[in-house]
């Protein structure tokens, strides 16, 4: 039979786990409403500016645009997006595995192929795995508190690598933010840009704008802010997913901790039972041997 | 009649539909008035200070490469940096501006990041210079 100081003690030890899920739980919530305001801080630049982005592509000839030219993939960066820190259950498992299907799928498409991360989980996974001449940048840091200049300098280097032509296209892979139980893992195209499909085409009215300088520099002006903000995005939707994903997976480790704790103490009790009906037995057996 | 203003940055809303008489602005070319009746019309914007007038009030922003939408008297102004000129912390600016000149400097750039210091070494200039412009006597939210 198991020792009740034993069980007593593991209980305790549950007790102090669950505090600290519980906690963890917290700090993701709150850390979760900062992210998703900040992604509605930022949603109204990125529509406004996709919309005058298609409204110039589709009417216009701008198609002609350094970053808006598509080239046969032969140079392709894939940016694999994970957080920096464990403990959010299949977030970053889900991200790692799509990367790696990716990765096994197109391989052989590629002339050059690297993959680059933000968030340290998918680099440290990875460096391990993939043969040394793929695996390219870590960008560290940046998912703890995810800035617009940050977004940008990852953007402008990608940008300046595209239009030296040293890359071709670049993927990113990512969490979109659905709701906070509700992760989906999406590979995305950012370079080169594309305007919005052609059914939402249609609803756009042609409008004669007058362009000053040019319809090219102000489209030169406006894509490079444009994919600026894309990244931005990816990063927020990213953070806002961690969070939701950590905050569902320490409530259920906190769930768990209490069925513990609830099985482990029914356990202690009928220990403690079991040792004072054997006591109390002893008593009587004695006291019936002294009359004896 | 009026203009419906509005200025938008990744980080939030600077102003939502603020109703004014006259607008100029920085365009790439040189300043713009936009009077009420305008023709659609796009442009991208300098470094420089957007000037707001309405009748009992004008309102300066600073902006540093931004663009802006003009169509049915609605004037759309999108940038990644603009703020109100009443705002803009002197402290800060100035040591922004010493480091990006520190980096011109001392380091060995690329063609491509040495203009990119360059234009964010204008911004911060015209950012002090409007921010000291500001704490003058001739405030810039004067009536």
């Amino acid at each position: 039979m198991p020792n009740l100081k034993d069980i007593r003690r593991r209980i305790s030890t549950v007790k102090n786990t669950q505090q600290i899920t519980k906690a963890m739980k917290m700090i993701a919530a709150v850390k979760l409403r900062k992210a998703q305001d900040q992604i509605l801080a930022a949603r109204p630049y990125a529509n406004e500016l996709i919309s005058v982005i298609s409204n110039l592509v589709i009417h216009g000839e701008g198609k002609h645009h350094p970053l808006l030219i598509q080239r046969k993939p032969h140079k392709v960066r894939l940016v694999v997006v994970t957080s920096d820190r464990g403990l959010c259950g299949a977030y970053n498992g889900n991200i790692i595995r799509r990367a790696e299907k990716f990765i096994q799928e197109k391989r052989g498409d590629f002339k050059e192929f690297k993959v680059s991360f933000i968030g340290r989980k998918g680099h440290d996974y990875f460096k391990k795995r993939l043969d040394p001449s793929l695996v390219g940048k870590i960008y560290p840091d940046i998912m703890k508190h995810p800035s617009f200049e940050q977004a940008s300098t990852i953007a402008n280097e990608m940008m300046d690598e595209f239009l030296k032509e040293h890359l071709d296209h670049v993927y990113f892979i990512y969490n979109e933010f659905k709701s906070a139980i509700s992760q989906k893992v999406v590979l995305e195209t950012l370079l080169p840009t594309r305007a919005k499909k052609e059914e939402d085409s249609q609803k756009l009215q042609k409008i004669d704008y007058l362009y000053e300088p040019s319809r090219e520099e102000v489209l030169t002006a406006l894509l490079p802010k444009h994919i600026r903000i894309q990244v931005y995005r990816i990063l927020l939707e990213a953070v806002s997913s961690e969070h939701g994903a950590r905050m569902t997976a320490m409530d259920s480790a906190t769930t768990n901790a209490r069925d513990m704790i609830s099985s482990l103490s029914l356990l202690a009790n009928r220990i403690r039972q079991a040792v004072i009906t054997k006591e109390l037995m002893e008593i009587v057996g004695g006291a019936e041997a002294l009359k004896g | 009649m009026s203009l419906s203003v509005t200025i938008v940055t990744p980080h939030r809303k600077v102003v939502h539909k603020l109703s004014v008489d006259e607008l100029i602005m920085p365009s790439e070319a040189g300043e713009v008035t936009i009077l009420p009746g305008h023709t659609p019309f796009l442009t991208a914007l300098g470094v420089g200070v957007i000037r707001t007038l309405s009748q009992d009030e004008r309102i300066h922003f600073l902006v540093s490469y931004g663009f802006a939408e003009v169509r049915d008297d609605q004037v759309l102004i999108l940038g990644e940096d603009i703020e109100p000129a009443s705002q803009i912390d002197l402290e800060r600016a100035q040591k922004a501006k010493a480091e990006v000149e520190e980096k011109i400097l001392n380091k060995v750039l690329g063609e491509i990041e040495y203009a990119n210091y360059l234009k964010r070494l204008q911004a911060e200039q015209k950012r002090i210079e409007v921010a000291k412009q500001s704490i003058g006597p001739s405030s810039k939210k004067k009536k």
